[in-house]
């Protein structure tokens, strides 16, 4: 065993694997935060822009974005879980982009607490072994996902060309997306979410708000429409930098939610443009 | 506590040394079932140690029912006997099904029903009230039997101690498996570090983290997607391996516990029953139960099925029997009506297997291509079974069954599927090594501790993201 963990050890400290070796959502997601605590020191993150948000913002081009950015937005969490992480690791960047599609969760996932815990951070610093993105499987998976990536690429497309499966999808996220969020509820999140934000501008971290189009049937749904007006409510726009978003026609989505590959990289490059303007 | 948190771990070490403590006062009996009671009550309450009242309650309710059981007024055995269990029942009935009674029965905006949907459920009520029962009804039978002899103490204080230790005792606490009274308490006593048998500690220990830190935990990255309305959207091959995936999830979450369990309480000392035993190839129904959550399945055998009448009162009956057994089985496991069915489908199973060999006289030869679809039959149907487990809302079964066979023409996620396969093999692999265990290559026996290396780096390494046992929610 221990012959076989030195053995890996050393395999990995030589190597550079720059695959996605992630194996699922949720892993993906822990490797994006053990990434984030693990490889960016205070000097470096002083020059970096963090972007937070949920699934949606995942589909951002953060190379083509620039070098300096730096993407914590999470498969089914969102911005309070990336804010939340930014401010326990405790190194700030200059800017914070905040997705405002959605305000979920209030209470730290334990996934972000658990890879914070010194009992798993401080060996997941020494030993890259121990790291989520170097497991045996996800590597090879990584590596098969490389191989195959044409082809995985052309199977995505035929599964979101399926008119149905769309139709179906859609229907899904509007029927969800249609339910009203009580206004207790949002209240709790957002002072929450304002709390977090307040203290980065205290630390003097810009913060600009933006929204990544969703599908014309989705975009005036319940639950959008309020947690819209809240962020206004709480973050008033003469206040604060919005980047307003496009119109959805020209966009092509996946299920309603989600930007293409290629819509991904045009929206990636009409936020990249209005930063810049700002 | 959960057995792979970093607390336990501290916990675990800190009480072994002191368990063992080369000093004469704490190696003595009495001093080392008080340090293991302590320790317990720190697992138990770690969270919430406003449980701790329950549990206390439960096992004061146990210590005195079955102290006066074998020491009170014989004419008023049968009814202590009864009280302590009726007491554990309504104990059960109130923590764990007052959700179900609320949404069945009542309104539950306001009223009752409010009320009763406010009820928690302590973690462990399942296992620890079967085992108040357990220690009640092998007093009771004690009287009669000299097998249940000698399980009270004559001196109360120790029979707290014994009882609670019973009861408390960690490894088992709080997802089994479910002991009995006869079994266990006859083994307390002074234990030594130098009869502590470190090859078996060490395999149940390695192989129980192996099947629930990689396996199942990693599994359950997979699974946790089976919900709906997501999983409409699923091809059928998608829907069909994420199942295939919580079969082996689920062993693997609940063996691994139990090896866990058997390989802690080892370390101090004392032999836990085996729970299970290769269960995914059976190749029948009432062998499936033989070997799947043994401790349970044995225990409702003794203190339920053979109370009904068991198979002394002919055919007819015997089937009913097997069946409320099962029905009240699948009930312990969930405060839901798709856990009767679950019982019920399995109930059937058993009575129609029953009815079915005595009628013919049917053997298969092991090994035979028969042999082969009987398992994999077994195997398919305990599995299609466990959707219920999964999926709690019985529309949602249905659902689930309408997107299988409609989904056939959508594209598959066959990284998932392969992922899925991967972690399953361990346990594909540990079945097919049992079933062939005779003919086995002895270079495999030469080559285990390669495999327990591997176990350990990999559970090092390749461990899911944490998750709870899966038993933890009955």
């Amino acid at each position: 065993m221990a012959f076989l963990f030195i053995a890996f050890e050393l395999f990995l400290r030589i190597t550079d694997i720059p695959w996605d070796t992630s194996q699922n959502d949720k892993s993906a997601n822990i490797i994006s935060v053990q990434d984030y605590i693990y490889n960016y020191s205070a000097n470096q993150l002083k020059e970096d822009t963090v972007i937070v948000g949920t699934s949606v913002s995942r589909k951002l081009i953060t190379d083509t974005l620039g070098r300096h950015y730096i993407n914590l937005a999470f498969n089914a969490w969102n911005s309070f879980d990336g804010l939340e992480l930014v401010k326990i690791n405790g190194k700030k960047p200059s800017c914070i982009l905040v997705e405002t599609n959605y305000a979920k969760n209030q209470i730290l996932q334990p996934e972000i607490s658990g890879s914070l815990d010194p009992v798993s951070y401080y060996p997941g610093i020494t030993f890259k072994s121990l790291q989520l993105r170097n497991q045996p499987t996800g590597l090879l998976i990584g590596w098969a996902k490389n191989l195959l990536k044409t082809r995985i690429d052309r199977l995505k497309e035929k599964k979101r060309e399926n008119v149905d499966l769309y139709n179906f999808s859609l229907q899904m996220n509007k029927e969800i997306m249609n339910q009203p969020i009580p206004d207790s509820i949002l209240d709790k999140r957002f002072d929450v979410i304002k709390s977090l934000i307040d203290g980065f501008k205290k630390d003097g971290v810009h913060i600009v708000f933006y929204e990544v189009p969703v599908d014309k049937e989705l975009g005036e749904t319940t639950s959008l429409v309020q947690v819209r007006s809240y962020f206004r409510k709480y973050f008033p726009e003469n206040e604060n930098l919005y980047i307003p978003s496009p119109a959805a026609a020209g966009y092509v989505f996946s299920d309603g939610v989600h930007l293409s590959a290629q819509s991904a990289m045009e929206y990636t490059l009409y936020l990249k443009s209005e930063l810049h303007k700002k | 506590m959960l057995f792979n948190s970093f607390p336990f771990f501290v916990l675990l070490l800190i009480t072994f040394f002191v368990y063992y403590f080369p000093v004469k006062f704490f190696r003595k009996g009495n001093t080392q079932l008080l340090v293991l009671i302590f320790a317990s009550v720190i697992f138990y309450g770690y969270f919430k140690p406003s449980l701790l009242l329950l549990l206390a309650f439960s096992g004061a309710v146990n210590v005195i029912t079955s102290y006066f059981v074998s020491y009170g007024i014989p004419k008023y055995r049968l009814l202590l006997a009864s009280v302590g269990v009726i007491v554990n029942l309504a104990i059960l009935a109130f923590f764990k099904y007052s959700p179900l009674i609320a949404t069945s029965f009542f309104d539950t905006k306001e009223g009752i029903g409010a009320f009763l949907l406010t009820i928690p459920l302590p973690i462990g009520i399942s296992f620890f009230t079967f085992e108040g029962i357990s220690l009640v009804v092998d007093t009771y039978k004690g009287h009669k039997d000299d097998k249940f002899k000698n399980l009270v103490h004559e001196s109360f204080s120790v029979h707290i101690r014994n009882s609670f230790f019973f009861i408390v005792f960690f490894p088992h606490l709080v997802s089994g498996p479910i002991l009995k009274a006869h079994d266990f308490i006859p083994q307390i006593g002074q234990k030594l570090f130098r009869d502590i048998d470190w090859n078996y500690c060490f395999r149940l220990l390695v192989g129980g983290y192996f099947l629930k830190l990689v396996v199942a935990d990693n599994l359950n990255d997979f699974t946790s997607s089976l919900v709906y309305p997501g999983f409409m959207a699923f091809s059928t091959l998608d829907l069909i391996s994420m199942l295939m995936g919580y079969s082996f999830q689920i062993f693997a979450d609940f063996a691994g516990y139990s090896l866990i369990a058997l390989g802690l309480a080892s370390l101090f000392g004392y032999r836990l029953m085996q729970n299970f035993n290769f269960p995914y190839i059976s190749t029948s129904f009432s062998e499936f139960w033989r070997r799947w959550h043994i401790s349970l399945s044995t225990f409702l055998k003794e203190y339920l099925y053979f109370p009904l009448g068991g198979n002394r009162k002919g055919k007819v009956r015997t089937y009913i029997n097997l069946f409320i057994t099962m029905v009240l089985g699948g009930l312990w496991h969930g405060a839901a009506w798709s856990y009767a069915v679950w019982g019920a489908f399995h109930g059937l199973m058993l009575a129609l297997e029953r009815l079915f060999n005595d009628r013919f006289e049917f053997s298969v030869k092991r090994n035979s291509p028969l042999f082969y679809i009987k398992v994999l039959f077994i195997f398919l149907s305990v599995s299609l079974a466990w959707l219920l487990f999964k999926l709690p809302n019985f529309e949602q079964v249905i659902m689930y069954m309408k997107a299988c066979f409609k989904n056939t023409g959508l594209i598959s996620n066959y990284i998932s599927i392969f992922l899925i396969t991967l972690y399953a093999l361990p346990v594909i692999l540990y079945h097919a090594w049992y079933l062939k265990r005779q003919s086995n290559p002895v270079y495999l026996k030469k080559l285990e501790f390669v495999f327990y290396g591997a176990m350990i780096f990999l559970i090092i390494t390749n461990s899911g993201t944490a998750g709870t046992f899966i038993y933890f929610q009955f």
